[in-house]
């Protein structure tokens, strides 16, 4: 059953060809295995995920209509809320908290939609990581191979759903953390539009970007997801006041009579073989022939830096000044750098922001999508501190994110869609205007049922 | 009130009337050079007051042993925030965030 999609675990537990019992049993045991090599789990809440499938079985042996999740077993980066255990949020300052007393929004929603629970993943620390390196946890690993990164910062996400652990999973996006991981372990990621789905109950990193989303094996898999966990919430300032917009009724319709650009400038400086490749592969299948500019990117790169370095290190000024030596070294260096820069820069960079999504909600005037690079290479190997980039070794760590900065800067609605090349995969960003999901899902599901973008399964 | 944001122009670049034939630029010395270590250290030591100074104000403590780090992140922060200010905006422009009553 590792393989299975949760659309079809959830047929087949609706149809009551298997019980939702089952499929968690079956989910725990390959967690007890496999986990031990891809370390992508923190928690596992066995006696809860048992409980919950019993009572999917229960609620279908009664008679009742069940969700389109029914059954389908999921977990979540350790930075939502899982009611009974601390929020640690990938750092050890955290797991002193108290557990939490209530799921996270998403959580809930997925569950009323069928799906179970069945643990918390790891991640970098508080979020501000590329790498899938952590200190407290251990590093995640990379299922396809193990001495290389997930990519972070939902460096668990990406390592249980391509590992075959779990067949939907659900991370955080700030600057690049579910396109990321999306890209190293080769399975496909929603990062909606900014405010689309509710954060409440979930640990913050960057206020001004933080985005919630599902990882997934199949674009069906994620349009099922993102489907049941939209609509307002009023516990999260940024959720829209907007009524949901199912994606799925229109995933099939393919791309006829929509006008997809690749992007040029920035996002082909830099690109590794692997990268140019991924993308000339997708460039044919969608017979792309335009390519088009986004305006200031490399600005725009800059400008989300500044604010995440300065809002990130806002949030955590008080354990900054109190417990700086319980941080990860190469996170806390960070946040103390980001604590002294000046204001002026920060309001500069706010003022860029809403100028560089004008510009660029004009381009969504001729085109319906943008693909672009995910990352500049394939998952490096864990332990890397350096990488080339357009002709510059640099740090690693502050750098993965090239490609994915620019875009998540003004909230637009991404999927990430991998493209297997051997030995590791990569992922190309599918990018729409915002509110404008099922577009970019309609793109993902042509490349995958065209054999382009695929999850492939690594042999763990 | 919108007015239509400048494209960015260097701000090093000397107004019209100040600047120099191109010729006398080509002429001028060439600025005395500094060994690379030691423009390494001129450029640090500001930056360290800096991060010393602005730790202290806002109560942190930073050990010794992670200033390197420290300036080496906050110089390319610094970098990325250089690039930002370089843009020209309106005075009218209004930050991403607007609160709304």
């Amino acid at each position: 059953m590792e393989w299975t999609s949760a659309s079809e675990i959830g047929r087949l537990v609706r149809n009551g060809e298997r019980s939702a019992l089952s499929i968690v049993e079956a989910a725990l045991t390959r967690i007890k295995s496999v986990d031990k090599t891809l370390n992508a789990f923190t928690d596992v809440v066995a006696e809860r995920a048992r409980a919950t499938a019993s009572a999917v079985d229960r609620a279908r042996n009664e008679g009742l209509i069940l969700g389109p999740l029914a059954g389908v077993p999921f977990a979540v980066k350790n930075l939502f809320d899982v009611e009974g255990l601390p929020t640690r949020a990938g750092s050890k300052i955290n797991r002193k908290h108290a557990p939490a007393k209530r799921d996270a929004t998403l959580v809930e929603r997925l569950e009323a939609a069928g799906a179970v629970l069945i643990g918390a993943l790891n991640m970098g620390e508080y979020a501000y990581d590329f790498t899938g390196e952590n200190v407290h946890d251990g590093n995640a690993h990379n299922p396809h191979d193990p001495s290389h990164m997930t990519g972070g910062s939902s460096s668990g996400s990406g390592g249980a759903v391509a590992g075959g652990l779990v067949p939907l999973a659900l991370g955080s996006d700030t600057n690049g953390s579910i396109r990321v991981p999306s890209s190293f372990c080769g399975i496909f990621g929603l990062k909606p539009t900014y405010g689309r789905l509710s954060r409440a109950r979930s640990f913050p990193f960057v206020a001004s970007f933080d985005h919630l989303g599902p990882f997934a094996r199949t674009t069906k898999d994620l349009a099922l997801a993102y489907d049941v966990m939209q609509g307002p919430d009023t516990d999260d300032a940024a959720c829209a006041d907007r009524p949901a917009e199912a994606t799925l009724p229109s995933l099939s319709h393919g791309v006829e009579g929509l006008r997809i650009a690749v992007a040029g400038g920035y996002f082909r400086k830099g690109a590794s073989a692997e990268t140019r490749e991924a993308m000339e592969v997708v460039t044919k299948a969608l017979g792309i022939t335009r390519e088009i500019e986004i305006p200031e990117a490399e600005r725009a790169r800059s400008a989300a830096y500044v604010i995440t370095a300065t809002e990130g290190a806002a949030l955590h000024l008080e354990r900054l000044r109190k417990q700086a030596r319980d941080f990860d070294p190469a996170v806390r260096d960070r946040l103390l750098a980001g604590a002294i820069v000046p204001a002026a820069i920060v309001n500069r960079a706010q003022k860029f922001r809403r100028w560089y999504r004008e510009q660029v909600l004009k381009l969504f005037g001729e085109v319906d999508i943008i693909i672009a690079p995910a990352t500049s290479c394939t998952a490096p190997k864990i332990g890397q501190q350096t990488f080339v980039l357009d002709g510059v070794e640099m740090a690693l760590r502050p750098n993965i994110g090239v490609y994915t900065q620019p875009i998540s800067f003004i909230g637009l609605p991404v999927v990430a869609a991998p493209i297997p090349l051997s030995p590791l995969p990569i992922a190309v960003q599918i990018i729409a205007a915002p509110w404008r999901e099922d577009l970019a899902l309609r793109v993902a599901e042509t490349l995958e049922q065209a054999g382009v973008a695929v999850a492939p399964r690594p042999k763990i | 009130m919108t007015r239509r944001p400048q494209k960015p122009r260097p701000r090093s670049l000397p107004s019209r009337k100040t600047r120099k034939p191109a010729k006398a630029v080509k002429r001028a010395k060439p600025a005395q050079r500094i060994k690379p270590g030691r423009r390494a250290k001129a450029a640090a030591a500001p930056l360290d007051d800096f991060i010393v100074a602005g730790a202290s104000t806002l109560g942190l403590t930073i050990d010794k042993a992670w200033m390197p780090a420290v300036q080496s992140h906050l110089e390319v922060t610094l970098r990325h925030g250089a690039s930002v200010m370089a843009f020209a905006l309106p005075d009218e422009a209004e930050p991403a965030p607007v609160f709304k009553a």
